[in-house]
């Protein structure tokens, strides 16, 4: 399992350009056929857009299951896997 | 020239518009009898006065008390307008002056006016100046966290409507009691995105539909049609002040009392947010009752 320190990215997400390496750093590590790890701690803030960014989008590549299998989130505040939720929610409800 | 007086200030200056290209000469803007200018105030003030020289739409026109007048020269030092005004008197483009950002913190907080651009390092300032100067000024985590969530979701509708550069500038105020963030630009507004990408929304109809939760004008990407619904959520339950002006439709919600009216008309859009502080409020309190978000099974350790 390999760990991605997310606030090594930024505290506050809420950039396109920004998620956009964030979302090919994890997207590297799974597609290299790892588990991963996303260390939340520190983060302050992630913009809803972002998160579908990051995480709605992986989830809807690798699916469902294998997204809650092989990602596990740690260190997030309650705000930061709120946004999280919505953006898996909101990636997976796209056509 | 307040927030109170929004429609006024756009009524009066909107006849710039109709001037653009004209260079009409002995032209006069009357400060004498303002006796008061609010952030929301000056930023309309500056942007019609950029307008004007950028459009050319005066041939030297006066500005008749305006230094003299204290209420309005202490609010330009106050907000940091000083250098912008400075750069239109010269004629000059003013981005120059309004790309870096300049954050000044003692008693009360405030960014200067700084430009939103999409190629701007607005995420590097966001990170390393505003929240450490903003995190160290409020110190409650979920007050910050508040401020942070709503900047952030500004920024991005911002950029979600710009197309080109709109001459987007956000200035923001803050101390112990509230906050306020004001954007303006002057590109394609929030009406006309929305009515372009659902062409049945009729204009009179268009704000209401941008606030609805789940509704963007971009369809098919990462915008998630949420940041104005959230915004909008958060000040209701913090009593706070959400204003949304594009074209000629305004929206208002003032401590949770809401309205949708015809206003005079602003090229472009207007975000501002007054946020009180004594009760804040996160996406979680938001979303609690969303019960379809925990079905999810997120491995969240």
């Amino acid at each position: 399992m390999k760990t991605i320190i997310m606030k090594e990215f930024a505290t506050i997400i809420s950039e396109e350009s920004l998620g956009q390496r964030i979302y090919e750093s994890l997207n590297k590590i799974i597609d290299e056929g790892d588990s991963l790890k996303v260390d939340m701690e520190g983060v302050k803030t992630m913009a809803t857009f972002c998160a579908k960014q990051i995480f709605g989008q992986l989830c809807k590549k690798m699916g469902e299951n294998t997204f809650f299998e092989r990602v596990a989130i740690v260190g997030a505040t309650e705000q930061i896997k709120t946004s999280i939720r919505l953006g898996i929610l909101y990636a997976l409800q796209d056509k | 020239m307040t927030i109170n007086y929004g429609d006024e200030i756009i009524r009066k200056l909107n006849c710039f518009y109709d001037f653009a290209q004209k260079q009409k000469s002995s032209f006069a803007l009357e400060f004498k009898d303002v006796q008061e200018i609010d952030l929301l105030g000056l930023l309309i003030l500056y942007k019609f006065l950029e307008y004007s020289v950028l459009n050319k739409c005066f041939n030297n026109p006066y500005l008749l008390n305006f230094e003299s007048n204290r209420a309005i020269s202490n609010q330009i030092s106050y907000f940091g307008f000083r250098d912008l005004l400075d750069e239109l008197k010269n004629s000059k483009d003013s981005d120059k002056q309004y790309k870096n950002l300049q954050i000044n913190v003692a008693n009360d907080f405030i960014i200067a006016p700084m430009a939103l651009l999409k190629e701007s390092n607005s995420s590097y300032y966001l990170n390393n100046e505003y929240a450490k100067r903003i995190e160290s000024y409020y110190k409650n985590d979920k007050t910050n966290t508040m401020i942070f969530t709503v900047f952030s979701e500004m920024f991005l509708n911002f950029w979600a409507h710009a197309s080109g550069d709109n001459k987007s500038i956000i200035v923001a105020h803050g101390n112990q009691n509230y906050v306020e963030i004001a954007c303006a630009d002057t590109g394609q507004g929030v009406i006309r995105s929305i009515t372009e990408a659902y062409p049945n929304c009729k204009r009179e109809n268009a704000l209401q539909t941008a606030l609805t939760k789940g509704v963007t004008s971009k369809k098919n990407t990462n915008h998630m049609g949420y940041g104005l619904w959230l915004i909008n959520e958060i000040v209701k339950k913090t009593n706070g002040k959400f204003l949304l002006q594009s074209e000629e439709y305004c929206y208002d919600n003032n401590r949770g009392k809401t309205k949708f009216r015809i206003a005079p008309c602003w090229h472009g859009t207007i975000i501002y947010v007054k946020l009180f502080l004594s009760k804040p409020v996160t996406i979680d309190d938001i979303e609690q009752e969303n019960k379809v978000l925990t079905t999810l099974k997120i491995n969240f350790q």
